[in-house]
Parts: C-alpha cells; sequence; structure tokens
C-alpha cells in the first residue's frame, strides 16, 4: 500500500523556507569552498611560479659565477704569461748591468768599444699586417687602445762602433745576440780602417715593458 | 475518497475540519495519511489539532526542555499508549473530547480504522437527572458500536476490548455504560497513572489538553512512536535546523578555512621563502653582473694589451733576429781568394751591402754566386763595378746587395 504524508500550507511555506535556507547554505558554502580552494590553488601556483623562477635565476648565477671565474682565471693566466714575458725583457736596473756586461764581452773579444751612445726610448711599432682585414671603426680603437694602452713594448736603441779583428768582432756580436734578455742588432756595419783591424757600428736594441699613461 | 492530487486532497481535509464543531471558526493545523486502497480509491486518515494546543506543546515542551524533535502529535495522541496496552492485539480506543468522540481501531501497533461522531463530554454531562443521563448515555454508546460495527463490517474482525479515555471528573460511569452497550470489556484508559507522571505537573494544563501531552509522556516514557506524526513545530525545528544547519556550516567553514588556509599559508610562507631567496639571488646576480662586467672589462683590457705585445713582438720578430756573427763567418767562409772586402752594411730592410775590392771580374762574379748558394743570404745584385789602377795594377772596386734569406730569419727567430 503506498502512503505519503503532506504538510499544511504554513507547513509546507516553513519546509520551503528551511529548503531554501539549506539550499542557500549549501550554495554559500560551495562559493566559499570554490573561493578559500581557489585561493590555496592560486597560492600553489603563485608558489610553483616562485619557484621556477629563484631556479632560473639560481642557474643564472651558477653560470655568471662559472663566467666570473672563468674571467679570473683568464686574467690570472694573462697576468702569469706577462710575468713569463717579463723575464725575456729589460727592467731599469738591467741597463746598467748590460752596459757592464756589454764592457765585458768587448774585452773577453778583445776589441774596443770606440763609441756607445743611447738614443731616445721608443715605442715598437706594430706591423701593418697585424691590423690589416680588421674594420677602420676597430683599427682606430686598437690605435686608440694603442694609445691607452698601459703596457707596451718600448725599445732602447744604444748605438755602438767597436774597433777590433774581425775574429774579436764577430765573437762580440755573437754574445750581444746570445745576451740572456731580447735584444736586435740592426744597422750592423763592418768596414775596413787599419788592416787587419776593422770598425763595426751596430745598433743594439734593448726591450721592456713600460706602464706608459695616454 | 477518489484519487486526487495532493492540493485538492488538502483543500478537502482543510474543508472537513472546518466543518467539525472542535474546529469551527479556529486556527488548526493538521496532517494526514493517504493510503490507496485502489485505483481509484483513497483511505485518507487525518487529524487536526487547534494552534492554541500548538502553541501549549510548544511552551510545555520548552518549559520541560525537551528538544523539539521527540514531540509528535497524532490523531488522539494515544498512540503510544494503545500500542503498548494492546501488545499487538486488535483493540479498540475511545476518546471522548468536549463535543466530540474518537474511536481508533489498533491491531499490531498500527492504526487501522479511526472515526469520529458529533457527541462529546458536554452533550452527556448537559442532562442533571439520572434517566436524562442514561438515555444520553445510551445514545452515546450506541452511536460508538454502530462505528464499530462498520468496522466489524468492512475488516471482518472484532476488537476484543476496548480502551476508554475521558474526563472522568465531569462525567463519571461511562466506561460501565459503554460496556453495557457493547457487550464488551471496556477498561477506563487512565493517561496519567499510566504515564507514570504525577499529576501535580499536570495541573496547570487544563485536562482537556491531558491527551495532547501524549507525545511528552511518549518521550518520558521512551514509548514506540508508531503512528506517524504530524510535524506541526515544524517551525520550531525548522529554525532549530537552520542553526544546526548554521552551526555545521560554520564549523566547516573554521575547518575549511584552517585546513586550506595551513595549506595555503604553508605554500605562502614558501613562496615568500623564494622571494626573499629570490631577492638575495638577484642581488647576486647584479653583484656578480657587475664583478663581472668589471673583469671582462679588464679581461678585454689585457687581450687588446696581449694583442698589441704580441704584434709589437712580431715587429721584433721580423726586425732582425739574424745572427750577424753566423752571417759574417759564412761570408768569410765562403769569400773567394782575390777578394777584399772593405764594407758590409745592413740596413733595416734586411738588405745587406758589400764594398769590396778584387784583383778579377771574375772573383766578383763568384762572390755573387757564393752568397746566393749561403743559407743566410740571398738573391745578390750587382751595385757598381769600377776599375781603378793602383800601383799600376788594376783594380776593380765593386758594391753587392743581397737579402737576408726569410727562412733563415725565420728559424733564427724560432731559435
Amino acid at each position: 500500500m503506498e502512503s505519503s504524508q503532506t504538510l499544511p500550507g504554513n507547513m509546507q511555506k516553513n519546509q520551503f523556507k528551511s529548503e531554501q535556507f539549506k539550499i542557500a547554505i549549501i550554495a554559500v558554502g560551495v562559493i566559499y569552498t570554490v573561493l578559500l580552494i581557489a585561493w590555496a590553488v592560486s597560492a600553489v601556483m603563485d608558489y610553483h611560479k616562485a619557484s621556477v623562477v629563484l631556479r632560473k635565476a639560481q642557474g643564472k648565477r651558477v653560470l655568471l659565477e662559472k663566467d666570473l671565474a672563468d674571467l679570473k682565471t683568464g686574467i690570472v693566466r694573462f697576468k702569469q704569461e706577462r710575468e713569463k714575458f717579463e723575464t725575456l725583457l729589460f727592467k731599469q736596473k738591467d741597463i746598467p748591468t748590460f752596459l757592464d756586461e756589454m764592457a765585458g764581452f768587448a774585452r773577453n773579444s778583445k776589441v774596443n768599444i770606440m763609441d756607445l751612445a743611447t738614443r731616445t726610448l721608443a715605442k715598437v711599432a706594430i706591423p701593418d699586417d697585424v691590423t690589416s682585414g680588421v674594420s677602420e671603426m676597430q683599427r682606430a680603437k686598437m690605435m686608440d687602445q694603442n694609445d691607452k694602452e698601459q703596457s707596451v713594448i718600448m725599445y732602447l736603441p744604444v748605438q755602438i762602433t767597436v774597433n777590433g779583428r774581425f775574429e774579436g768582432i764577430v765573437d762580440f756580436l755573437n754574445r750581444l745576440e746570445r745576451y740572456r734578455l731580447l735584444t736586435t742588432l740592426t744597422d750592423v756595419a763592418i768596414e775596413v780602417k787599419e788592416y787587419p783591424k776593422l770598425q763595426c757600428s751596430l745598433t743594439v736594441n734593448i726591450y721592456s715593458l713600460k706602464d706608459v699613461m695616454k | 475518497m477518489p484519487r486526487m492530487p495532493d492540493i485538492e486532497l488538502e483543500e478537502v481535509i482543510g474543508s472537513e475540519i472546518e466543518k467539525m464543531p472542535a474546529f469551527a471558526a479556529k486556527e488548526f493545523e493538521f496532517g494526514y495519511y493517504r493510503c490507496l486502497t485502489s485505483s481509484i480509491k483513497l483511505q485518507v486518515i487525518y487529524s487536526s489539532i487547534p494552534k492554541e494546543i500548538v502553541t501549549v506543546i510548544q511552551a510545555a515542551a520548552r518549559a520541560l526542555k525537551l528538544p523539539l524533535e521527540s514531540v509528535e502529535a497524532s490523531p488522539l495522541n494515544i498512540l503510544g499508549f494503545a500500542a503498548r496496552l494492546s501488545k499487538g492485539a486488535e483493540e479498540a480506543f475511545v476518546v471522548v473530547d468536549d463535543k466530540v468522540s474518537y474511536v481508533m481501531v489498533i491491531s499490531k501497533n498500527q492504526c487501522r480504522f479511526f472515526y469520529s461522531c458529533g457527541v462529546g463530554l458536554l452533550d452527556l454531562g448537559v442532562a442533571q437527572d439520572t434517566a436524562s443521563r442514561s438515555q444520553a448515555y445510551s445514545a452515546w454508546a450506541g452511536e460508538i458500536k454502530r462505528i464499530l460495527k462498520s468496522y466489524m463490517l468492512e475488516f471482518k474482525t472484532d476488537p476484543k476490548r476496548v480502551w476508554l479515555a475521558w474526563d472522568q471528573e465531569s462525567v463519571t460511569d461511562l466506561a460501565l455504560s459503554l460496556g453495557k452497550e457493547l457487550g464488551k470489556e471496556v477498561k477506563a484508559l487512565d493517561l496519567v497513572s499510566a504515564s507514570g507522571v504525577s499529576l501535580g505537573a499536570l495541573k496547570s494544563i487544563s485536562c482537556a489538553y491531558v491527551v495532547c501531552c501524549a507525545p511528552i509522556l511518549n518521550y518520558c516514557k521512551h514509548l514506540s512512536r508508531g503512528f506517524p506524526t504530524v510535524r506541526l513545530l515544524r517551525g520550531d525545528i525548522a529554525k532549530k535546523f537552520q542553526a544546526q544547519l548554521i552551526r555545521v556550516a560554520l564549523i566547516y567553514a573554521v575547518g575549511m578555512a584552517v585546513v586550506v588556509g595551513i595549506v595555503g599559508l604553508v605554500f605562502k610562507i614558501q613562496q615568500l621563502n623564494i622571494s626573499r631567496n629570490l631577492a638575495q639571488v638577484n642581488a647576486d646576480i647584479a653583484r656578480a653582473e657587475s664583478v663581472t662586467a668589471q673583469y671582462r672589462v679588464e679581461k678585454n683590457k689585457y687581450l687588446e694589451t696581449k694583442k698589441m705585445l704580441l704584434a709589437q713582438a712580431t715587429t721584433i720578430k721580423f726586425l732582425n733576429r739574424v745572427s750577424w756573427s753566423r752571417v759574417f763567418g759564412e761570408v768569410a767562409e765562403e769569400l773567394p781568394e782575390g777578394i777584399c772586402l772593405t764594407s758590409f752594411k745592413v740596413s733595416g730592410s734586411q738588405r745587406v751591402e758589400f764594398k769590396g775590392d778584387a784583383f778579377k771580374i771574375e772573383d766578383v762574379s763568384s762572390l755573387m754566386r757564393k752568397i746566393d748558394a749561403t743559407t743566410v743570404l740571398t738573391n745578390p745584385k750587382f751595385d757598381f763595378l769600377r776599375e781603378n789602377n793602383i800601383e799600376q795594377k788594376k783594380i776593380f772596386s765593386f758594391g753587392i746587395f743581397a737579402d737576408v734569406a726569410r727562412e733563415y730569419a725565420e728559424k733564427s727567430v724560432q731559435k
């Protein structure tokens, strides 16, 4: 037997209100839950985004640190190369020693130093083929750098005239060429004066590294 | 009744209730059972209660601090007692109200039959003399008998016992009169003693409304609620339900806020930490970029310096790194007889100038060939040749140019 119970009108009204209230509460609850979850999801998403940004920044920092370390290593290597290079060049204190030693070479080679004069200190020129193949702007920059550059190779020409026998002159030149520091011999000229005595004039260039301000 | 929609049914029931004298010109509430007896017929059992009684019930429930959910109102309000008293047997219950008498048959704890007649205590109590009273009692009992007979005809059974509930203070000997008329055992139903509640607690309530307290007594005595209730207290219950719903909603809201808030806050705090770390990392990056830029400038400067130094070294390399001692040695070794060198000069462009005297031109030619054959000089060229007579002898003054062999110069540089 089917049975049902029905409520009077005002009770239905009450029930209707209750149902409405329940639906309203549930709706508010759902909205509230959705908003809360949305907030939480937003927080999680923000966290995730921030994590990604942080990871990228940390990666960038690692690259920068590596780059910095490479730069430092490169600079240290350059300084070491420069120091090594400098050991081949004259320093200010080496010039008097060199002159003394040159006098010793003359004595040992049995030649007489007739004349010895130093000329003006000058900067070693850059050959054209080094700057060829670069643009005008780069060339200007290079030249500008060259002017600004603090470290340049300078050379001091020392003009010498010696007098002696051929073997002595050859030995003297040999000693100069084999000097422990970088030297070049230019403008070599040998003439017969009173045979077998010969007169040899030459220019010994001694090189040094100078810090030149523009 | 014929089968009809609920709305129409409620209108019919409402109009039926309004016809009752007890509810004439009164506000009332009602509820009903609707049972389908066939495909077209409905059996409806309805109950109604005046609004004022509902108010009394609510007041009593509040006074006794009873939960409103346990308050139930049913027709005659005695179903609990009836079920308990009949113990499943088929028994009739008659309740006499002021103007109406109700007849209900309970079987297996269910109300199988319900009927009312328009004779009440007021009709019975009006008669002053014994004869009139007896006549009124007899008429009332006859009406009850007729009702029960209609039940017997419909259900083909006969209730064994009749319980009678009425206001025994105003009308006496009603059970006896009914017993005689029906020829059955009729027992007075004492609601107060059956409930175990002292009368003193119910004194303030009119005896007419004692039956209305049956739900309360049901609750107190833990009696079953066999008869479906009409939820007259729906309004209060709804309020309570709403309050409870609000409480649950608040608990849910707080719980959710706490749980989700904790989750969200944890991530927010993590995000703040990340932001702090990010600021630190960005500061490190900015510092590193600044330092890197400085170092890069320095490195570029060094690279430029290195480039310039290498360029200058190249210049030195091409200057004159020829071993002049060896050049002179080779020249002296290869010098033919009959040749006397008077001058030997080397210009900055690596050009060697020989000057000398020879007795024969062939000696000069021989010198040029030997110069070309040496490893240190190459490309010999004549500059001049002059014939001189010195002490009546022909002497040839000559001048020769030659270049320093490039291969030799480079080897010297490498060494």
